[in-house]
């Protein structure tokens, strides 16, 4: 186990070279430049600018030296906001991002393995049937339009909510609902299918003849078997939660990772763009790799030597 | 939809068995063919007939838009500005007095149009990786699988955000980028059920014979392969009409004064609290068009491959 474990943590490397090369060279593949504005800058000034951020260099020096940079943990400093380093404007938007992502999942999880749980127990009934449906429902509900709907409804028609805004926790809720719902439905319909899975075997049956409780039955036996298919998708999930706080911080006014990198992509602000993927990559592959360590755990037939 | 598309088993011989086996106890003359049998159970999935026919009659509208739409779709009227749905204008005006009718019929050209186009981007590269991937074996069969799984890491959305942003708003290059991202899973699909069938003995027989191994794939894999290949391509088509809506929504779509349903969404947003149906229209458009392709991509998953979960 601790041998697969390094070999994915080595494995981590050249999944971030290759996103930090293809990123790299889209970016400067692209007309436009950093400095590109209305006013026009004073050729010597721009030649100065060039110089201080190593932009008058050939392109694959400018490459390397990035890399080097990397190798190091620097992602360089930000061309737009001067003074200020990639490093820390995502140490300081990424927490935002981070906890509307958590609370999403912690909502999806709990919504949707409950619903999986309650469909499973009885199925082809109307306790199967309603969980069912509101599911479909969800899978068809994308960030962008169930966040405004919830805003019109409880900030704005019920006002329990502030229409936008980071300022108290409760500005929290919103965003993480909206974040959650499409995988709420996606985590009940997995659940659904992994306990259906697991109830028809000998042992569920046994815990059944010697007289435990039906919900006893669902939690103590079925539940571990039920969450595999859940567990296993929490990788795209996180995946998901990442790129969706790019939606849910604009609809919500929220100062995450995620506004940050369109707004700095749309300014050509190259090494905050490639910071922004790179921690998103970064970010991806130790959550699947989680993922895949948590599954040896929950299920004894899975071993990684 | 991704993840619950890989619960497709590599069934599609058993089909086969099956369906000469039924062929047999029926009467001698009239065959089914797998098709046509997959075709019976797809048209008792009510369901599915419903999401069939929305999407043949929204797909019908698209296409016809220019001669259904009751107003040109750019056409302005700002002293009229946005009126509620009346006689004239079914699902009311936006702000600048457009017809919501025509504008969500316009838009659904760009996002139907993005969503097939790009699945088949997806497809012809998924299905080619997989299939070469799978019939060559090997070494080859090894690296590429490696670089799939390099690939999965990448958070794609934000490339073709870059790409967007960069190089303009184009749409074509929208249904590359986003069809470009998307052939992941099919490959692997695809390289699976290839693998599989590569050892099935008509495969053998056919090499025997010294078929040269581009005619195999073509007359012998890929036919085999095709049920898979749609049910996954029909599940496709909704997440990629996400991810325009998505990109639209951020402003990184389509311009206007064109339409797609994400822009529509994005500008009903910014006016629904005066002008609900703004917003209210586009999302139950898009919701009912998804739900019907969810539902049909269900009702094909059944119908060609009866012995996969439900789930």
């Amino acid at each position: 186990m601790l041998r697969y474990i390094l070999k994915r943590i080595l494995g981590i490397v050249p999944v971030l070279w290759v996103v930090a090369t293809l990123t790299f060279f889209l970016i400067r593949l692209a007309p436009g430049g950093p400095f590109d504005s209305d006013k026009q800058i004073p050729p010597e000034i721009l030649a100065n600018l060039e110089a201080k951020y190593h932009l008058d260099e050939p392109l694959i020096a400018q490459y390397f030296r990035y890399l080097g940079m990397l190798a190091q943990g620097d992602l360089g400093p930000s061309f737009r906001y001067a003074s200020r380093s990639v490093n820390e404007i995502i140490g300081e938007t990424f927490p935002v991002s981070a906890a509307i992502g958590f609370a999403g999942l912690a909502f999806a999880l709990f919504i949707g393995v409950f619903a999986g749980m309650l469909a499973a127990s009885k199925p082809n009934s109307l306790r199967d049937y309603l969980p069912m449906f509101a599911s479909m429902l969800g899978i068809c509900l994308p960030s962008f339009v169930i966040g405004p709907i919830l805003m019109l409804i409880f900030s704005i028609k019920l006002g329990w909510f502030n229409v936008s805004g980071w300022d108290e926790p409760r500005d929290l809720v919103l965003p993480a609902v909206t974040l959650g719902t499409m995988y709420a439905a996606f985590f009940a319909r997995l659940t659904r299918g992994g306990v259906l899975d697991i109830v028809r075997q000998d042992f569920v049956r046994t815990a059944h003849a010697k007289g435990l409780r039906s919900w006893l039955v669902m939690v103590k036996h079925c539940l571990k078997g039920g969450l595999l298919p859940s567990v296993s998708f929490l990788g795209p999930a996180v995946t998901a939660m990442l790129t969706g706080s790019l939606v849910v911080e604009t609809i919500f006014n929220i100062p995450g990772l995620g506004r940050f990198f369109v707004q700095s992509a749309l300014n050509r602000d190259y090494t905050l763009v490639m910071g922004c993927v790179l921690f998103v990559a970064f970010i991806i592959v130790v959550m699947n790799l989680l993922v895949d360590i948590a599954y040896a755990f929950l299920d004894p037939r899975v071993s990684y030597d | 939809m991704t993840e619950l598309a890989f619960k497709i088993k590599p069934a599609s011989q058993e089909i086969d068995q099956a369906s000469s086996m039924e062929k047999g106890m029926q009467d001698a003359e009239v065959g089914r063919s797998l098709w046509q049998d997959a075709l019976a159970r797809l048209l008792k999935n009510k369901m599915a007939v419903i999401g069939l026919a929305y999407l043949s009659v929204q797909v019908l509208l698209a296409i016809f838009a220019p001669l259904i739409a009751p107003f040109p779709y750019d056409q302005t009227d700002l002293i009229l500005g946005a009126v509620a749905p009346d006689g004239t204008h079914l699902l009311g005006t936006d702000d600048l007095g457009r017809d919501m009718f025509t504008r969500i019929l316009y838009g659904a050209r760009v996002s139907l149009a993005v969503g097939f186009l790009a699945t088949l981007v997806s497809m012809v590269i998924g299905v080619s990786y997989g299939a070469i991937s799978g019939f060559v074996g090997g070494r080859v069969d090894n690296l590429m699988m490696r670089a799939l799984e390099v690939l999965y890491a990448m958070p794609f959305t934000f490339f073709v955000i870059i790409l967007m942003v960069l190089f303009g708003r184009n749409i074509y290059l929208m249904f590359v980028a986003l069809g470009a991202i998307q052939w992941l899973s099919m490959a692997r699909i695809v390289r699976g059920q290839v693998v599989s069938l590569k050892k099935m003995e008509y495969v053998e027989a056919a090499r025997s014979m010294g078929v040269k191994s581009h005619k195999i794939i073509l007359r012998h894999i890929l036919p085999n392969v095709m049920g898979p290949v749609i049910i996954y391509a029909t599940l496709t088509i909704p997440v990629v009409i996400l991810e325009e809506a998505f990109l639209s929504f951020l402003g990184l779509g389509v311009q206007e004064p064109m339409s797609s349903w994400g822009t529509l969404i994005s500008a009903g947003v910014s006016a629904m609290e005066p002008f609900p149906w703004m917003l209210i229209y586009p999302c139950l458009t898009l919701m009912a068009t998804l739900l019907a392709l969810n539902f049909l991509g269900d009702g094909l998953r059944d119908a060609l491959d009866p012995k996969a979960s439900k789930d």
